[in-house]
């Protein structure tokens, strides 16, 4: 791959780079291993939170971030894009030496967030009831594959894992086809850890109010399962498994992709009346407007097969720019796909700064990554690289000293 | 107890997916959610079939919970019940992703009014660069993210996500960032920071870091995926029955022996080299998976996913079955975590939907909640 400097996506500014984020001075005591605790943590941390990352001593970086190949510099890629805005401290909780270091951190933190597999921390003695004596405002949460109990409970529970068990899958397909898996890195944990953030912000705006620390469970099952929420309405409310559909959406009409003339597919999305109208008259067919049998959502969702057969011809008459142009200036919904070149260096994601290059000093120059979902009028979420495992070990101990000299 | 959000009062303006499942996150964690509708109604009320009632079902899941407040925020009335509402919430919600038909508002004053405020935007593309108004959809931002090259095949039709997961994701970020905001204004942090921008698009792109980090400049190509544009789709392990997924982790080479002699798998035995590669990285998401399908589904084409299951588990292996929205549902583990609560709909319909995930210590149970007809609070919202 070629990458010029020059078209490299910058960080963007975001009015007054001064403006303090919004979790200055929440401090994260991040016990996670694999993708779904640190993916949570890093959020936190993009938010302006001090996110203390925990290794073992003496890890072989190539087993970290669950060894998720390929390798940077003999690094797994998972450390690397998991861990980013925290800071690296080595603790080997099961000596008692580490653990007391452990605890007395632990005063002076807001949140700790674990995945171990179940029963891990409490024969760590790091088990909520033992934490919360030590600090009774801490934030705990608890990030598990099947829940913390059940016939599951120990089954090894992670991203495919919980594609293949929650339904996930079962609604990714051509009509009629098999289920298909995700090819792309671990959608549920990226799921269940982006949940988990949230829940961690919600106990924080409950203890704000209240003072009260608190206790988190989370799963991946349950989060896999509230991510198909809208398709689980649909079997709860007919009984029926809901199908898989290729690129249609379900409950309304019409929302596909339709191949043009280029060869090329359009996705286009109606999802109200006032989109059918507009959309009719972008691709010259005032004549179905008021068809009754496409005349509401409900008609034409009754009737998708023959609206969909109908515009299918439709849309193979001409280029996929032509409807493009007609459907943008009607304010219908519609877009097609980028590959990846097109994307990284694409206006909308430079300008929003949604990839962005990060230079460091230990993983190299020119690593790409996402940044923030979020952007907050007059406060930058910059990124920053990665930490080696354990990187501020001897800074972090002098803070703890500093500070218990203090109080 | 109370939930854990009970302190927190939002008003949720939405014609889409993102901001219904914003304002049901909330409402979820006991906050007072004041739903805006146009006089025709928030547009998902028609999402379906199937309808419970007048409303989709689909509506009465994402709105359990929610008061329903009529205010037409095109006319000068409604902009000013828009204000008055906007004056009593914490957080407003926005969403105009989908539609260009929610006018853009007047932030400044609105923010101006309530020095408490947070206002979130959910649009499609992002609040900056040339497609910043461009409307969008969950397909659509499926599409333009490339997130729905993670199926099908690259020389055929497109295969979507069939959950609405650019929807989802969007609600996500969109409940963290007024919550951080939120957090940063009570805590002083960050007076500057009461607007909020989410997008459809952004929240695709920001899934994806691992990928973004993998195809920049690894020591080697492979990786998980990065091979994956040359593989068929991975449909999981055909049995005679159904489908499963399977998982070899730390199995000694005494019982990986008996399970492939069990399997009639022992061709595999005799070759040093494919037993390798088959024990290591042979199945699941390992690097030759695709390589050696065959041979597990020629030794599970005699057996029910069951049967497949429990001998795998047998010899230490975590195998799954992959099932569908029913079979999930009634799994034993489901059944045994509660995880399925109930919604009522306006007429007083009942029916099931996932309850939330979280579990939150001090927070009561999850209660059924109540889908609000069309206005059903006006009255009382627009009198306070």
């Amino acid at each position: 791959m070629t990458q010029t400097r020059d078209a490299t996506p910058q960080p963007i500014e975001q009015g007054d780079a001064a403006g303090r984020r919004p979790l200055e001075g929440i401090r994260v005591f991040d016990l996670t291993v694999a993708m779904v605790g640190p993916w949570a943590s890093l959020q936190l941390g993009l938010l302006g939170a001090e996110v203390i990352h925990i290794e073992q001593p003496n890890v072989d970086p190539a087993t970290l971030g669950a060894g998720v190949p390929p390798l940077v510099n003999g690094t797994s890629i998972g450390y690397i894009a998991w861990n980013l805005n925290k800071r690296g401290l080595f603790l080997d909780l099961k000596s008692d030496f580490d653990r007391e270091i452990a605890y007395r951190l632990l005063k002076n933190c807001d949140v700790l967030i674990q995945n171990m597999r179940p029963g891990v921390m409490a024969r760590l003695g790091m088990d909520y009831e033992k934490v919360r004596d030590v600090n009774p405002r801490l934030i705990y949460c608890s990030i598990s594959g099947w829940g913390e109990d059940g016939p599951m409970l120990k089954l090894l529970g992670a991203d495919p894992q919980a594609q293949a068990f929650t339904g996930f899958i079962s609604l990714n397909g051509r009509e009629g086809g098999d289920p298909e898996f995700s090819r792309y890195y671990a959608p549920l944990d990226g799921l269940t850890g982006t949940k988990a953030a949230e829940a961690v912000l919600m106990a924080l705006a409950h203890r704000e109010e209240t003072g009260e620390g608190e206790l988190i469970e989370l799963n991946m099952l349950q989060a896999s399962m509230d991510l198909q929420t809208t398709r689980f309405s649909e079997y709860f409310a007919t009984g029926k498994v809901p199908p898989r559909l290729g690129s249609v959406a379900s409950v309304t009409a019409p929302n596909e992709a339709f191949r043009c003339a280029d060869g090329r597919h359009l996705a286009v999305s109606v999802t109200n009346d006032k989109h059918w109208r507009a959309f009719c008259s972008a691709v010259q067919r005032g004549d179905l407007v008021d068809e009754e049998r496409f005349q509401t959502n409900p008609r034409r969702v009754e009737n998708r097969v023959e609206l969909s057969e109908l515009l299918a011809d439709h849309f193979a008459s001409l280029p996929a720019q032509w409807w493009t142009l007609r459907l943008r200036k009607a304010k219908v919904p519609c877009g097609r796909l980028m590959d990846f070149n097109e994307l990284w260096y694409h206006q909308q994601v430079v300008a929003n700064g949604y990839i962005q290059d990060l230079d460091s000093e230990v993983w190299g120059d020119g690593l790409r990554f996402s940044g923030p979902p979020w952007k907050l009028d007059g406060t930058n979420l910059p990124l920053s690289p990665t930490p080696l495992p354990g990187e501020h070990t001897a800074e972090i101990l002098d803070e703890l000293l500093n500070e218990e000299s203090e109080s | 107890m109370s939930a854990i959000l009970s302190h927190l009062k939002v008003a949720e303006l939405s014609h889409a997916y993102a901001g219904n499942l914003t304002g049901m996150f909330f409402a979820n964690a006991g906050a007072d959610v004041l739903k805006i509708e146009p006089p025709e109604g928030d547009p998902v009320r028609t999402w379906g079939p199937p309808m419970i009632g007048d409303d989709s079902a689909v509506f009465v899941t994402l709105n359990a919970g929610k008061r329903s407040v009529v205010a037409d925020v095109t006319t000068s009335e409604g902009k000013a019940q828009l204000g008055r509402i906007a004056a009593s919430v914490d957080v407003l919600i926005e969403d105009s992703a989908e539609t260009a038909y929610i006018p853009p508002l007047d932030y400044a004053t609105l923010l101006r009014a309530n020095p408490n405020l947070i206002i979130c935007s959910i649009s499609g593309y992002g609040p900056e660069g040339p497609w910043r108004h461009l409307p969008s959809s969950e397909l659509v931002a499926q599409m333009s993210s490339e997130m729905i090259g993670g199926l099908g095949k690259h020389d055929e039709a497109p295969v979507r996500f069939g959950s609405d997961i650019a929807s989802y994701f969007t609600a996500i970020a969109a409940t963290q960032g007024s919550l951080a905001a939120w957090l940063g204004l009570k805590r002083g942090r960050s007076e500057g920071s009461r607007r909020v921008h989410v997008s459809l698009f952004g929240s695709m792109l920001f899934l994806r870091s691992t990928m973004w980090a993998a195809l920049s400049n690894p020591d080697d190509w492979w990786g998980l995926h990065l091979d994956s544009y040359l593989k068929p789709p991975d449909h999981g392990y055909q049995t005679k029955d159904g489908r499963l997924y399977f998982v070899i982790a730390r199995i000694n080479d005494d019982d990986w022996g008996a399970m492939m002699r069990e399997l009639d798998l022992d061709e595999i035995l005799a070759d040093p080299e494919t037993n390798d590669k088959m024990k290591t990285e042979g199945a699941a998401f390992g690097r030759y998976a695709h390589d050696y399908k065959h041979y597990w589904e020629r030794a599970f084409a005699e057996m029910t996913s069951a049967e497949a299951i429990e001998l795998l588990s047998k010899y230490g292996a975590y195998a799954y079955p992959i099932n569908d929205e029913e079979a999930v549902v009634n799994s034993e583990q489901v059944v045994h975590l509660e995880a399925i609560g109930k919604v009522i709909a306006p007429g007083g319909a009942e029916m099931p939907a996932v309850k939330a995930p979280a579990r939150f210590q001090s927070s009561a149970d999850d209660v059924a909640r109540v889908s609000p007809s069309l206005g059903q609070h006006t009255a009382e919202i627009l009198k306070s």
